[in-house]
């Protein structure tokens, strides 16, 4: 994500620059228009493009390994449709969850973000005044 | 005629004797008159008369002085030697001068008068002072006029017989005769030498009479060809137009000079056209004639450029063998070629006359000035056909410059309509461009319009979408506790404290041994932290700040799990801080 | 002989001032921050439009709003971050558009000062939940923003949508 950032603040350098370029030869006003909005257009795009290959290789389901629960079993599960589950023995919580470089973003329903950061095996979240939790991929 | 008688007495003719001598003298007389009167030179005359005189005398010695204007001499003499009067004729010349000198002056004195001298002297210096040869016995002066006086003198008489009265009565009248002889000799001579100058002067005057008529010829001629310079000048500057001119003007060589033909070709170089016109009895058909030729010949006369135009060369006479060569056909006599300038120029060509005469001299002359006459008529020709081009261009310009003109006024008219409708449009498209150029409320409305058009319905939509109405207006009420009792409740460990607020604010500041339980984190954080929390268990819930409500919320959502006694305490930090009691950090 | 190079240089520096204030004054650079700014909005708007609840957090966490109208700001806000970026990248409007972002500019000026002021652990909210609190370095990077907003009001000229038909008049005009 933040690469896509990092890109996206980048090439506003060649597109303003091609935009200025295009200026002065360009005689007819609605050439230029033209000119700028096919940029616009080509940047929002490679945008886009850049942005939609993401990694969606979250999906699955993580294992706690380490932390504080009340009760034996805690599995995250994150689905393809963004939305995932922490299930508990006695409680399950369900989330909005998103990447972004390596980092997991799970939005509560009540406005708040958990950001984990992702290992290999899996990723690691913490609550604050809590603790933090481990989380490994099974599946 | 007065005798004056010296010496001589007058007695009367007694005796018969000197009647028939009287008569026989007279009888003389009258023949002698008559000889000498028939007589017409002097010279004769003196010398028949001196003949007679000794004859009817009887004399042999004779001697006749005659001095013809006191200045000559003349002596005549029978008898006498030229040595016996050689002194005589030195004297008397020199005496007739001297003393006739005077008596000429006073020429009306003078009288024809006959005057005895002397008679019967011999010898000696006589009066008047002349020194007479010897033998002289009667010595007589005579005087005709101033012009013609002279002495006679005789010698004695043969028969020895001194002159007598009758004698000298008879001599007196014989001079007389002899004067009025000499003088009608002198007159007949007058009168031959009158008529002769009378012949001369008449044959003179026939001359002179003969010249006036000459003159009086030549006059005329001039006088006519004067007539027929100014009728041409006059009458072919009235002419205009070239071909008209050029037949005008060979109608009138034609008539002046009297030619049967004539032709007239001009040459024009600048257009390369040839005029002619041609008059008499045949009409040459223009093309049939050698054009270069003529050309050339006229090009020859001219020998420099400037000989176009100069004042004496512009006319020149040509010659018949240069005109043979071009008109074959016997037909020109005389030519003239001109030249109006060094491209203009032409050859005037007449034929034999109608009166049977050649052209002469004057009629060349003539035929010259005519042409100096046409040259100016034709030059006039020019300039009105120049002119009259220019004219018509003139007219043709003006007409188009006048509907230029229109077409400008017309334009100008627009130009100012357009002008007007230029600055209306201009001050228009100004207020325009003003107007869109500044910022208007309208943009606002639009835009924020525009976002609520958006945003509404992408929330309703939205799985993130949120409700519009704060949470806390769909709450229902919450037990209100204050600090007091809370912090009793809290101390004597009846209930737990929970913060509602954000992580962040509860590590800045919070109640002493609260617990944080965010409401953005409320799920997760209740799931691992309190799902083990007894329900029973009574719950005081703090932390608001003007922009949310997170302890009523926050109990709210304990309440839906199943916690009965919560409670919020509005009073949050603030207040109990303010109460003094801990608070951390 | 000082003088002439004295005023040589003088004459260059005045020079170089000129062509800086020409370059500070010019449209192509009113142009590059337009693009800036209006990317910047678009962009900062994209995750707070899907993230409505964090964004409602956030504008809580500035406590300045009244609580009754955080959640419609939080709704409404990001979508008029998002069309204001975008007709100003697009030139349409531009001024008043500019005024606008202007204005909210100066409000998130203001509050982030305030806070700044009050020392508020919150992280700035502009982007993300990122999680850098706010500081001294925030307020004057939003004063920085602040002052290409102005600079684009007043020397934005270049490539505006609408700018052909004012092209067009303005020829009409000359």
């Amino acid at each position: 994500m933040q690469d896509r950032i990092q890109a996206g603040r980048l090439s506003f350098i060649p597109v303003s620059i091609f935009i200025l370029l295009i200026n002065k030869p360009c005689e007819k006003y609605m050439c230029k228009m033209q000119a700028y909005f096919l940029a616009a257009i080509l940047l929002g795009v490679m945008y886009a493009i850049s942005g939609c290959s993401e990694q969606v290789e979250m999906t699955g389901t993580y294992q706690q390994v380490s932390g504080d629960v009340p009760g034996s079993s805690s599995v995250i599960e994150l689905e393809d449709t963004k939305n995932g589950v922490w299930q508990t023995e006695i409680d399950e919580v369900s989330f909005r969850w998103s990447v972004r470089d390596n980092e997991i973003w799970m939005h509560t329903k009540t406005g708040g973000v958990i950001i984990g950061r992702i290992t290999d095996q899996g990723f690691v979240i913490e609550l604050p005044e809590v603790g933090s939790f481990v989380f490994h991929r099974i599946r | 005629m007065t005798i004056t008688r010296n010496n001589l007495s007058a007695k009367p003719f007694s005796s018969l004797r000197e009647l028939e001598y009287k008569s026989y003298q007279l009888g003389l007389l009258n023949e002698y008159l008559r000889e000498l009167t028939i007589l017409q030179k002097k010279q004769e005359i003196l010398e028949r008369f001196l003949l007679m005189c000794m004859g009817a005398v009887g004399t042999d010695k004779s001697l006749l002085l005659v001095f013809d204007q006191a200045e000559e001499l003349a002596v005549y003499r029978r008898g006498f030697a030229e040595s016996q009067i050689q002194v005589l004729r030195e004297h008397a010349l020199s005496w007739g001068q001297k003393h006739f000198s005077r008596k000429y002056i006073q020429k009306d004195l003078l009288p024809k008068q006959v005057l005895e001298i002397s008679a019967h002297q011999s010898g000696g210096v006589h009066e008047p002072d002349l020194p007479w040869p010897d033998k002289t016995d009667y010595i007589m002066r005579w005087t005709l006029d101033a012009g013609c006086f002279g002495f006679l003198a005789l010698g004695a008489r043969l028969d020895g017989t001194p002159y007598s009265d009758l004698d000298r009565d008879f001599l007196l009248q014989l001079v007389e005769i002899l004067m009025d002889s000499l003088q009608l000799a002198g007159s007949r001579a007058e009168v031959d030498k009158l008529n002769n100058e009378l012949t001369q002067k008449n044959k003179e005057l026939v001359q002179a009479l003969n010249q006036a008529e000459k003159s009086r010829e030549n006059l005329d001629r001039q006088v006519f060809h004067f007539k027929a310079l100014s009728d041409t000048s006059r009458e072919l500057s009235a002419i205009l137009k070239k071909d008209k001119l050029l037949d005008a003007f060979m109608l009138m060589v034609l008539g002046v000079l009297s030619s049967r033909r004539g032709c007239l070709i001009l040459y024009d170089e600048q257009s390369d056209k040839i005029l002619s016109a041609f008059r008499g009895q045949e009409a040459h058909d223009p093309d049939s004639l050698p054009h270069s030729q003529i050309k050339d010949l006229i090009v020859s006369l001219y020998l420099s450029d400037d000989h176009y135009t100069d004042p004496e060369y512009r006319v020149q006479h040509v010659k018949n063998g240069q005109l043979q060569s071009i008109f074959p056909e016997p037909g020109l006599e005389m030519a003239v070629a001109f030249s109006l300038d060094r491209e203009r120029f032409g050859i005037i060509g007449l034929a034999s006359r109608l009166v049977e005469e050649d052209y002469s001299e004057q009629e060349q002359e003539l035929l010259i000035s005519l042409t100096y006459n046409f040259l100016p008529a034709l030059a006039n020709a020019y300039s009105f056909e120049t002119i009259q081009d220019l004219n018509l261009d003139l007219g043709q310009r003006n007409f188009e410059l006048s509907r230029t003109i229109e077409e400008l006024k017309k334009s100008h008219e627009t130009i100012n309509i357009l002008q007007k409708a230029r600055n209306r449009v201009r001050d228009l498209i100004h207020t325009e461009v003003s107007r869109l150029q500044r910022v208007r409320v309208w943009d606002f409305v639009f835009i924020i319009a525009i976002t609520l058009l958006i945003s509404l319905p992408y929330n309703n939509s939205s799985p993130g979408g949120i409700s519009l109405t704060p949470a806390n207006w769909s709450l229902p009420d919450q037990e209100v506790t204050g600090i007091q009792e809370a912090a009793d409740r809290f101390y004597s460990g009846q209930a737990i404290i929970v913060d509602a607020r954000p992580n962040e604010f509860f590590q800045q500041e919070r109640i002493r041994d609260a617990v944080n339980l965010p409401l953005n984190l409320f799920d997760f954080m209740y799931m691992v932290h309190f799902a083990g929390l007894d329900p029973e268990k009574e719950i005081i819930v703090y932390g608001r700040n003007i922009s949310r409500r997170y302890d009523e919320q926050v109990a709210f959502e304990l309440q839906q799990r199943g916690h009965e006694q919560v409670k919020v305490m509005p009073g949050g930090v603030s207040q109990w801080k303010a109460q003094g009691l801990p608070v951390k950090p | 002989m000082e003088s002439p190079r004295v005023a040589g240089e003088a004459m260059n520096k005045s020079k170089v001032y000129d062509f800086g204030l020409r370059a500070l004054t010019s449209k192509e650079l009113a142009f590059i921050l337009r693009l800036y700014i209006g990317g910047l909005f678009i962009f900062a708007s994209l995750y707070k439009i899907n993230h409505a609840v964090e964004f409602a957090e956030s504008i809580a966490n500035y406590q300045i709003v009244p609580y009754w109208a955080v959640n419609v700001l939080a709704v409404t806000m990001p979508w008029l971050e998002l069309i204001c970026g975008l007709m100003l990248v697009m030139g349409f409007r531009a001024k008043s558009v500019t005024v606008m972002i202007g204005v909210m500019m100066a409000m998130f000026t203001v509050a982030l000062v305030i806070n700044v002021i009050k020392d508020t652990p919150i992280s700035c909210g502009c982007f993300s939940t990122s999680g850098d609190l706010i500081s001294w370095r925030t307020v004057l990077r939003d004063f920085i923003w602040l002052a290409m907003i102005v600079h684009i009001y007043y020397f934005d000229r270049m490539l505006h949508l609408e700018n052909r038909f004012l092209a067009m008049l303005r020829k009409v005009q000359q």
